[in-house]
């Protein structure tokens, strides 16, 4: 009851903050704990904004809009069935340091090599750990940089990209797990890994660019 | 009461009738004669011979389609066979002959990187449209990965198309030489129509890049 009481507490207060449309430079968060929480959907309309949600439970979603450039957005669920869902438009947008971090991977036209990619320790744009889970990224613009990483079985992943430069990964650890990339534009880096059994993942590409998909072992560091 | 077989991939087939009764039949042949020609039309086939005739189909060179069409071939007392099925593409203009398509695989670092290339043998400069697919099909999971784009191409150049990387361990490679599938295709499209084409199939892709320490790797 009392753990209820200050969840309640915690999301009306972020409630209030998060009434109405954002302007430049805000942060928004929502930190949940429980099962069949909701939140409809964060949306920030502005530059430099952040927006994070924490929800720790079952049958949980997370929405999340942001429009406009260097923006960051952050879901974090644990439990099973949770859905988390967001939308960008604009540029420059990802998560707070792997847009830093830039690619991840590397395939070089000149040497003919390719690079073995290492897992950033950067916070990914949407993580869940637990089964039955579905994170969905819609992304419109470009220089974007969007990840997702799945702990569990039976999750589904989908990353939607239309625009240039952009940079999209996939993490799945567990099985039964689905993984689907689907970019519109040039020069986008699609990356898939997957760790575990009867995985589904698909790449499709219209317009130039690199896939590179990965499986089984390999360095991982769980963000 | 007989059968026919055709496999020539050309415009013009020979198709081979085969009367499978013991006695001697006639046969007369139906199809559409716009733009298909068979000599003899009318035959008679001993028992158990097989009587060869040529087929003739016209498609103008360089014209973009497909014709599909069938065959009848019926006794003298109406009996017939299942009709013959008919597909025809047009065959290919001399200039578009001249677009080569291919894949390359190298085995590195735990990779199989995979790039296509495309070759504008032609006088002109062109922009063509590529697709490229690699699927990979095994007892951990399937992955599908396609690429596509328009591409501008000068004549007499040589461009890499797409490239992308499939992870492949050596672990991997012990294991996918049983039980993995890779189907890697490139096509390559000029106004629509399919000019140039390459694909790997398992397990050539596993003798082109069989890493070292593994002496051969059984067929699949």
């Amino acid at each position: 009851m009392w753990k209820t009481f200050l969840t309640v507490l915690f999301v009306l207060m972020v409630a209030l903050a998060l009434s109405g449309v954002a302007l430049a430079g805000n942060i928004a968060g929502v930190t949940q704990t429980g099962d069949s929480n909701q939140v409809d959907y964060i949306e920030q309309v502005g530059d430099f904004n952040e927006a994070f949600i924490t929800q720790d439970g079952d049958e949980n979603k997370a929405g999340q809009i942001q429009i406009g450039a260097s923006n960051y957005v952050y879901t974090h669920q644990e439990g099973q069935g949770n859905k988390a869902f967001i939308k960008q438009v604009g540029d420059n947008n990802g998560s707070e340091t792997s847009a830093a971090d830039g690619i991840t991977f590397e395939i070089d036209d000149e040497t003919n090599t390719i690079t073995s990619p290492i897992f950033p320790t950067s916070p990914y744009t949407q993580y869940q750990n637990g089964d039955h889970n579905t994170a969905d990224a819609l992304i419109f613009g470009n220089f974007n940089n969007t990840s997702q990483w799945q702990d569990g079985d039976d999750n589904t992943a989908t990353i939607e990209i239309t625009g240039v430069r952009n940079i999209a990964k996939q993490v799945q650890v567990g099985d039964r797990n689905d993984a689907v990339i689907n970019i519109k534009g040039d020069d986008n880096i699609a990356y898939q890994y997957h760790q575990g059994n009867d995985y589904d993942a698909t790449i499709t590409i219209d317009g130039d660019g690199y896939s590179v998909y990965m499986n089984s072992s390999g360095s991982e560091t769980r963000p | 009461m007989y059968s026919v077989a055709s496999n020539k991939p050309n415009i013009t087939y020979y198709l081979e009738v085969l009367n499978l009764d013991n006695f001697s039949i006639s046969v007369k042949s139906d199809f559409d004669s716009g733009w298909m020609f068979l000599s003899p039309p009318e035959f008679k086939i001993p028992p158990g011979e097989t009587k060869r005739i040529l087929a003739v189909f016209f498609i103008p060179e360089g014209q973009d389609s497909q014709r599909e069409g069938k065959i009848v071939f019926r006794t003298e007392n109406e009996n017939k066979q299942a009709p013959v099925k008919v597909a025809i593409s047009a065959p290919m203009a001399k200039e578009e002959k001249d677009f080569k398509a291919w894949i390359e695989v190298e085995y590195k670092d735990s990779y199989l990187k995979i790039r296509a290339f495309c070759f504008n043998d032609t006088s002109k400069d062109q922009v063509l449209r590529y697709e490229l697919q690699a699927k990979r099909d095994g007892k951990s999971g399937t992955v599908n990965i396609s690429q596509g784009e328009y591409v501008f191409i000068a004549s007499q150049e040589k461009k890499c198309l797409s490239q992308l990387g499939l992870s492949a361990s050596p672990k991997d490679w012990r294991y996918m030489t049983f039980k993995d599938h890779y189907q890697i295709t490139l096509e390559v499209y000029k106004d629509g129509k399919l000019v140039a084409e390459d694909s790997i199939f398992y397990p050539s892709i596993l003798e082109a890049c069989r890493p070292p320490g593994i002496a051969s790797l059984p067929r699949w």
